[in-house]
C-alpha cells in the first residue's frame, strides 16, 4: 500500500516519470508466447522509438519494421505509447522497478535541466529535447533477447542520453532528425556550433558559452565516444550533416534511404480515384500537405500561396483546385483565388494512396526535410512533385525527370516548377519515371534487404 | 445558447464519434459548442482537454481505493466477456468549473474511467442531457445489462460481481446515485427505443424524462460511390457477392462473430449464383480465414474518409450484434447505399425497415440470419433497397435533422429549469 501511494505520488509530480503500479500486462506475457514458438530466426531487432506511427516521420518506423518481418527477420518496436493495440510485437514500455532513491534523483535531475529553458515559448520547447533525465530504461532492453537495437526516435527523455551507452548490444540509430548530433534541437537550420561544442544557442536564445545545449552535446560525447554504435542517414543531405559534426565524425555511418510499400501506394485510375473522392475529373489538381501543413512555418505553406499569386500561376486559376490535407480549414479562406479543400488530418494510409492518385502535382514547399515521406508515397503512387531543392529532396527527386526542383525558397521558380509540371503531365514520362523510381529506390524490400545485411555485418564484427 | 460537452475520450470508439459528428452539427447551427474531453487528441479548438484540478490527499486515497476494487473486478468478470464496470467513484472536483461557466446545457456521454464521478455529476447545478451510449447511467455499473433484470431495483445480486455479500459493491453504486442524483435536472437521450425502454424500467431513470434521438452522421462524406469504382480501388472482382462484417473490434463477445460464422457456414447459402466472398475491417480481425469462403481483411481503419469505399464495395453489411445501444455502423452502411442485415433486437430494429432496407432476422438464430443474407444478396430489387436505404438514412440519421433535435431539447430543458 505504501508503496503504490508513492508511486502515485511520484506520477503527479513528475508527469513523465516512468512509474507503474500495475503488473505486467497482458500482452507481455502474450509477446513472450509468441517469441517462444516461433521457429528461431537468424536475427532479432529491437526497434526503439517513442513513437510508433504518428505523428510525422514516425510512421518510417512502422514501414521498416512491418517489412523486416515480411522479409524473416524478428523484429519488435518498444515505444511508449501503443496505438495498434492488437499487435503483440509493438510492445509498451513497462519501466523496471527501480528504487525511489533513483526514482527521486531523476526528477530532481528533470527539475534543473528544466530550469535551464529558462522561459520557453512554445516552439522551443517542442524542438528542443535536453534528454538528459535518467529513466533506466537500458535495463529493461537488455532484459530482452534481442541481438541488437535500432533507435529512432528517443526524445523527450524516451531514451536519455545516459541510457544508451547503457546498452549492452550494437546500437543502430537512424537519423530521422538532427537530435543525435546536435545539443538538443532537432533541426539545425544555419547554425555550426554542433561541428565544436554548441553553446550559445540561438534555439534558447543564450549568450552563455556553457548552456543547456553545451551540457547536452558534452554529456551525449562523454557517455557515447567509446559506444558501438552505427548510424544509419537516410539522405545525402543529413549524412554530411552529421560527418561534419563533431560527435559522429569517426563515427561509421550508412547511408539508406526510407522505403514504403509499394503496392500500397500504386497508380490507381486517376478519374476512378477522382469520381471517389468526389473531385472534378476536367480540372487540373494541386496537392499540399504534411503533418499540420498549415499551420507550420516551416512546412512552407506561405511560399506555396505566394507561388499560387504569382504571374505564372494565377491565370490558370479558373481550371486548377488546391486539395490541403493534415489541416482543416483556415479562418481567412479568400487567400488566392483557387478552388480550396482542406480535409483535415488523414492517417489512413489506403485514403492517401487515394489522394496522391487523384492529383497531377504534389508539391512540398517544404523549408528543409531530411526524406518526407509525402514525397516518396507520391512518386510511388506515380505523381511528379515540385519541390525546393534543400534538404534531402534531391534525393527523390530528379529535375525535370520525375518532378522539379526550384531554387531554395525561391516562390516564383516554385510556381514556374509547378506549371510546367502540369504543362508535361499529359505525356505520362513523368509518371512513369516516378514509379520506377520508387519502386527501385525504395521499395520496402529493398531497403528491408539493406538493413539486414548492415545487421549481419554489424553482428558478425561484434562477435569477432 | 452554449452547451459543453464531457466525453472522456475524444474521438476512437463509437460513442465519442457519434460526439464529434453532432458537435459539428451544432456548430453548424450556430449554437456555441465546445467539448471536454479527459484525453484530447485531435488539435481542433473548439475542443478543450479536462483541466487538472488540485487533487487533495483524501482524493488520491480514494483513486487508489478505485484502482484495487477495478482490479477485484477484472478477476471476476472474464466469463463475462470483455465489457467495462466502472466505479467512477473518485471526485476530481470539474463540476466547480462547470458551474462557473457560462454555459446553459451540460451534455455528458460516455464520462466513466476517471472523467466524472457520479459525486461530480450530482453537485452540477444546471440543466443535465445524457446520452446514452451505454447502460451505465442507470445500472450499478455495468454497461451492458444483458438479461440481468436487478437495475429495475437496486442492483442487490450483481451477476458480475458474483458476490454474496450485501451490500455488494453493484448496489453500493446503485444506491449511491440514487443519493447523489435525488435533486439534479437530468433528462436522458436514447439513442434507440429499445434504450429508452430500458432506462424507463430503471429505477433510477423511470422519473426521469427520456428522449429518443438516434446518432447522427455526415451523409455527404458517407455517400453511395459507383460499385464499379469502390471495387477497382480495393483491389476486388466484380463478379462477387462481397458480405462485409466488421465494428470497433470485431472480437468482443457481442458482436456476434461466432453467430455470423454459423450462418455463413449454413447449408442455407449453398448455390448461390455468384462466388461469396467476406470483408472484414476492426481491430482483431488478423483473425485470418474464419469461414471457407475467401476473406479480405481491412484491419484498422483509422479515418472515416476511408469507410465509404469498403461500405460501397459490398453488396450486403451484416451486424450480428447481441446488444448494441444504437449500431453506429448500421446507420453508415445505410447511407453509403448498403442494405444492412441485423438481429431484430436493440438498435437496429430502429435502423433498419425489415425488406425494405435491409433484413431483420429473428435474434440470435444463425439459420435466419443466413436467410436473410441470401434474400438481400438475390433480391431483384436491390438497386431499390439501396435507394430506402439511402432515404432512411438522409432523412433520420443525417447531422443536421439529429442537431436540430438535439437544440430543440436543450430549448425545452432550459425554458424548463426557468419554469
Amino acid at each position: 500500500m505504501r508503496k503504490v501511494i508513492l508511486a502515485q505520488i511520484l506520477s503527479k509530480l513528475g508527469r513523465n516519470i516512468l512509474v507503474t503500479i500495475l503488473p505486467q500486462s497482458r500482452w507481455d506475457h502474450h509477446d513472450r508466447y509468441i517469441m517462444k514458438n516461433n521457429t528461431p530466426k537468424s536475427l532479432t531487432i529491437l526497434h526503439v522509438s517513442k513513437w510508433e506511427r504518428w505523428p510525422g516521420g514516425a510512421i518510417a518506423v512502422n514501414r521498416l519494421h512491418e517489412a523486416l518481418i515480411q522479409n524473416h527477420a524478428n523484429s519488435k518496436v518498444l515505444v511508449e505509447n501503443r496505438v495498434s493495440s492488437y499487435d503483440p510485437s509493438i510492445v509498451q514500455v513497462t519501466p523496471p522497478k527501480v528504487s525511489y532513491t533513483k526514482q527521486a534523483y531523476a526528477w530532481l535531475r528533470n527539475l534543473r535541466d528544466q530550469g535551464s529553458l529558462a522561459s520557453p515559448n512554445d516552439s522551443t520547447v517542442s524542438l528542443f529535447s535536453p534528454n538528459l533525465r535518467p529513466n533506466y530504461i537500458a535495463r529493461h532492453i537488455n532484459n530482452t533477447d534481442c541481438d541488437l537495437v535500432h533507435v529512432h526516435f528517443a526524445r523527450d527523455n524516451f531514451l536519455p542520453i545516459y541510457e544508451v551507452s547503457r546498452i549492452k548490444k550494437p546500437i543502430v540509430w537512424t537519423l530521422h532528425n538532427c537530435w543525435p548530433f546536435t545539443g538538443g534541437c532537432q533541426i539545425q537550420w544555419n547554425c555550426k556550433r554542433y561541428q565544436k561544442d554548441c553553446g550559445k544557442c540561438p534555439l534558447l536564445k543564450s549568450s552563455d558559452e556553457k548552456d543547456l545545449s553545451y551540457k547536452v552535446l558534452g554529456s551525449k560525447k562523454r557517455y557515447w565516444s567509446d559506444l558501438n554504435m552505427t548510424l544509419i542517414a537516410p539522405s545525402r543531405w543529413i549524412y554530411d550533416a552529421a560527418k561534419r559534426s563533431s560527435l559522429f565524425c569517426n563515427k561509421r555511418i550508412e547511408l539508406i534511404p526510407n522505403g514504403l510499400d509499394t503496392s500500397l501506394f500504386r497508380p490507381i485510375d486517376k478519374k476512378t480515384a477522382r469520381s471517389v473522392l468526389g473531385l472534378p475529373k476536367n480540372k487540373a489538381i494541386i496537392l499540399f500537405g504534411a503533418e499540420n501543413s498549415t499551420g507550420q512555418p516551416h512546412k512552407g505553406f506561405s511560399h506555396l500561396v505566394q507561388a499560387l499569386n504569382s504571374k505564372r500561376l494565377k491565370p490558370k486559376s479558373k481550371q486548377t483546385e488546391l486539395v490541403v490535407f493534415g489541416s482543416s480549414d483556415p479562418k481567412e479562406k479568400r487567400l488566392f483565388q483557387f478552388r480550396q479543400h482542406y480535409l483535415g488530418t488523414i492517417r489512413e494510409q489506403r485514403f492517401m494512396a487515394l489522394l496522391y492518385n487523384a492529383a497531377d502535382v504534389f508539391v512540398a514547399p517544404y523549408l528543409v526535410d531530411n526524406l518526407p515521406s509525402t514525397v516518396i508515397e507520391s512518386i510511388s503512387c506515380g505523381t511528379p512533385v515540385a519541390s525546393f531543392n534543400s534538404g534531402g529532396l534531391n534525393d527523390i527527386i530528379d529535375h525535370k525527370k520525375n518532378g522539379f526542383l526550384a531554387k531554395p525558397h525561391d516562390s516564383d521558380d516554385l510556381a514556374e516548377g509547378i506549371d510546367w509540371i502540369l504543362d508535361h503531365i499529359a505525356s505520362n514520362h513523368l509518371s512513369k519515371n516516378a514509379r520506377e523510381k520508387a519502386i527501385e529506390v525504395f521499395d520496402q524490400n529493398i531497403v528491408a534487404q539493406k538493413h539486414i545485411s548492415l545487421y549481419q555485418d554489424i553482428i558478425g564484427n561484434t562477435k569477432r | 445558447m452554449k452547451v459543453i460537452h464531457i466525453s472522456t475520450l475524444e474521438r476512437w470508439p463509437p460513442g465519442a464519434i457519434a460526439l464529434n459528428r453532432l458537435h459539428d452539427g451544432l456548430i453548424s447551427l450556430g449554437i456555441h459548442s465546445e467539448i471536454y474531453a479527459q484525453n484530447k487528441v485531435s488539435t481542433d479548438m473548439g475542443i478543450m482537454s479536462l483541466p487538472l484540478t488540485k487533487a487533495t490527499f483524501a482524493h488520491k486515497l480514494k483513486s487508489i481505493e478505485e484502482n484495487n476494487l477495478k482490479r477485484r473486478i477484472k478477476k471476476v468478470n472474464t466469463d463475462l466477456g470483455r465489457i467495462r464496470f466502472s466505479t467512477s467513484t473518485t471526485p476530481n472536483y470539474f463540476y466547480q468549473t462547470l458551474n462557473e461557466s457560462d454555459a446553459d446545457v451540460v451534455h455528458l456521454h460516455w464520462v466513466n474511467n476517471g472523467c466524472l464521478s457520479i459525486h461530480d455529476i450530482g453537485m452540477i447545478n444546471k440543466p443535465i442531457a445524457w446520452t446514452l451510449h451505454g447502460a451505465w447511467p442507470f445500472t450499478g455499473g455495468c454497461e451492458i445489462t444483458w438479461d440481468c433484470q436487478e437495475y429495475k431495483e437496486a442492483c442487490e445480486n450483481c451477476p458480475m460481481i458474483r458476490s454474496t455479500d450485501r451490500p455488494n459493491l453493484g448496489h453500493a453504486i446503485h444506491n449511491h446515485k440514487t443519493r447523489c442524483w435525488k435533486n439534479s435536472d437530468i433528462t436522458a437521450i436514447a439513442p434507440s427505443k429499445w434504450m429508452a425502454d430500458q432506462a424507463k424500467k430503471s429505477s433510477l431513470f423511470k422519473n426521469r424524462e427520456i428522449a429518443i434521438i438516434p446518432n447522427g452522421l455526415n451523409t455527404a462524406t458517407f455517400r453511395p460511390i459507383a460499385k464499379k469504382d469502390a471495387r477497382a480501388i480495393l483491389g476486388l472482382g466484380d463478379n462477387e457477392h462481397l458480405i462485409l462484417f466488421g465494428s470497433e473490434n470485431i472480437a468482443h463477445r457481442h458482436k456476434g462473430l461466432s453467430l455470423l460464422i454459423g450462418a455463413l457456414e449454413n447449408d442455407i447459402l449453398e448455390g448461390i449464383g455468384k462466388k461469396i466472398r467476406l470483408m472484414t475491417f476492426g481491430a482483431d480481425s488478423g483473425i485470418k480465414h474464419i469461414t471457407h469462403y475467401p476473406q479480405s481483411d481491412f484491419g484498422i481503419v483509422w479515418d472515416e474518409h476511408f469507410m465509404p469505399i469498403l461500405y460501397s464495395a459490398a453488396d450486403v453489411f451484416v451486424a450480428p450484434y447481441l446488444v448494441d445501444s444504437f449500431g453506429q455502423t448500421l446507420s453508415e452502411s445505410l447511407s453509403c447505399g448498403t442494405p444492412v442485415v441485423a438481429f431484430g433486437t436493440g438498435g437496429p430494429l430502429d435502423i433498419v425497415d425489415h425488406q425494405r432496407n435491409g433484413y431483420l432476422a429473428k435474434p440470435y438464430c444463425e439459420e435466419d440470419l443466413a436467410r436473410g443474407i441470401r434474400w438481400v444478396l438475390e433480391s431483384k430489387f436491390w438497386p431499390q433497397l439501396s435507394t430506402n436505404a439511402r432515404k432512411k438514412a438522409m432523412g433520420c440519421f443525417d447531422v443536421k435533422i439529429v442537431a436540430e433535435k438535439h437544440a430543440r431539447l436543450y430549448k425545452n430543458m432550459i425554458a424548463g429549469k426557468i419554469a
